[in-house]
């Protein structure tokens, strides 16, 4: 790289950083709230057995 | 076709789900054929040397950092003049990509500056207001989210993301308005570029494909929007019965 090799591929590093961790954040956030929406309905079909065996 | 079927939340989010691949694998390959051509085709430049080839994420990060600033206004306009749910929606989507991309341009701006310019950072007119629509956009996110109504969230944003837009103009026209460090434009809308054809074609391509990540995040992004807003909804709705 004729001697610019920590800028050019420190750039490059950052791209692959932030818009890696664009899409890592996305499906981390994806995930946890498919956990959550999985305890909210165990939460939600509990209180409805509760409901109907009461 | 009914279109504005499509304007309802319920029933964009199945469409974005299956038009999220046609963007993100298309996307993929033009960043590995920009990148190709950018390292192995676009030959070294005179002055420059090879510190040049930043300028293949540089540009193409902040024109979209410019573009989705707009993009995010006019949706964000759309939602508040209309009530429109999914333009507000639309809005918060882009603007997390928006801001990656104002960052990236800094970044990588600031790492093309010290072996040309000799330093990091200046106070010039044009990453000074680069760094204003960072800003704009942290502003616009952090406001959304200490809001907890999302209706006046919304509108809160709208009202920020319409009064930023006059940053946009000012950035692009910054280097021909004052004296700034920041070289002029390469491309041109009229009139011929001042870059030579492989380096041109190379910025391109990855214009190109950031356009096609961007549309594919921000339609993942939505999709995850839409099911944590409507699922607050009917959550409300079932406690208030």
């Amino acid at each position: 790289m004729g001697g610019y090799a920590f800028y050019v591929w420190g750039s490059y590093l950052a791209t692959l950083i932030l818009m890696g961790g664009e899409v890592v954040v996305l499906l981390r956030r994806r995930k946890l709230s498919d956990q959550q929406k999985r305890s909210t309905s165990v939460v939600q079909g509990k209180v409805i057995t509760n409901e109907t065996t009461s | 076709m009914n279109w504005y079927k499509y304007a309802s939340p319920t029933n964009f989010y199945p469409l974005a789900g299956k038009m999220i691949p046609w963007f993100a694998i298309p996307s993929a390959i033009l960043f590995v054929l920009g990148l190709y051509v950018g390292f192995f085709v676009a030959p070294t430049d005179f002055q420059q040397g090879d510190a040049y080839r930043i300028i293949f994420i540089h540009v193409p990060s902040a024109w979209m950092g410019m573009f989705l600033y707009l993009l995010m206004a006019f949706y964000a306009a759309i939602g508040w003049a209309f009530n429109a749910r999914l333009s507000s929606m639309m809005a918060s989507a882009i603007s997390i990509t928006g801001a990656m991309f104002t960052a990236l341009s800094l970044v990588t701006g600031s790492l093309w500056g010290k072996p040309t310019w000799g330093t990091y950072w200046v106070w010039d007119a044009r990453l000074t207001s680069t760094l204003i629509l960072l800003f704009l956009y942290i502003g616009f996110i952090s406001l959304q989210a200490s809001i907890d109504d999302r209706s006046r969230a919304d509108r809160a944003g709208a009202v920020l993301a319409i009064v930023g837009v006059i940053n946009v103009p000012i950035i692009y026209f910054s280097v021909q308005w004052w004296n700034t460090l920041h070289q002029g434009a390469s491309i041109r809308l009229l009139g011929k570029p001042t870059i030579a054809p492989p380096m041109m074609a190379a910025m391109l391509i990855i214009l190109a494909a950031c356009w096609l990540y961007s549309i594919a995040v921000v339609l993942v992004r939505l999709r995850q929007i839409i099911v944590e807003r409507e699922q607050t909804a009917a959550w409300a709705a079932e406690a208030r019965a």
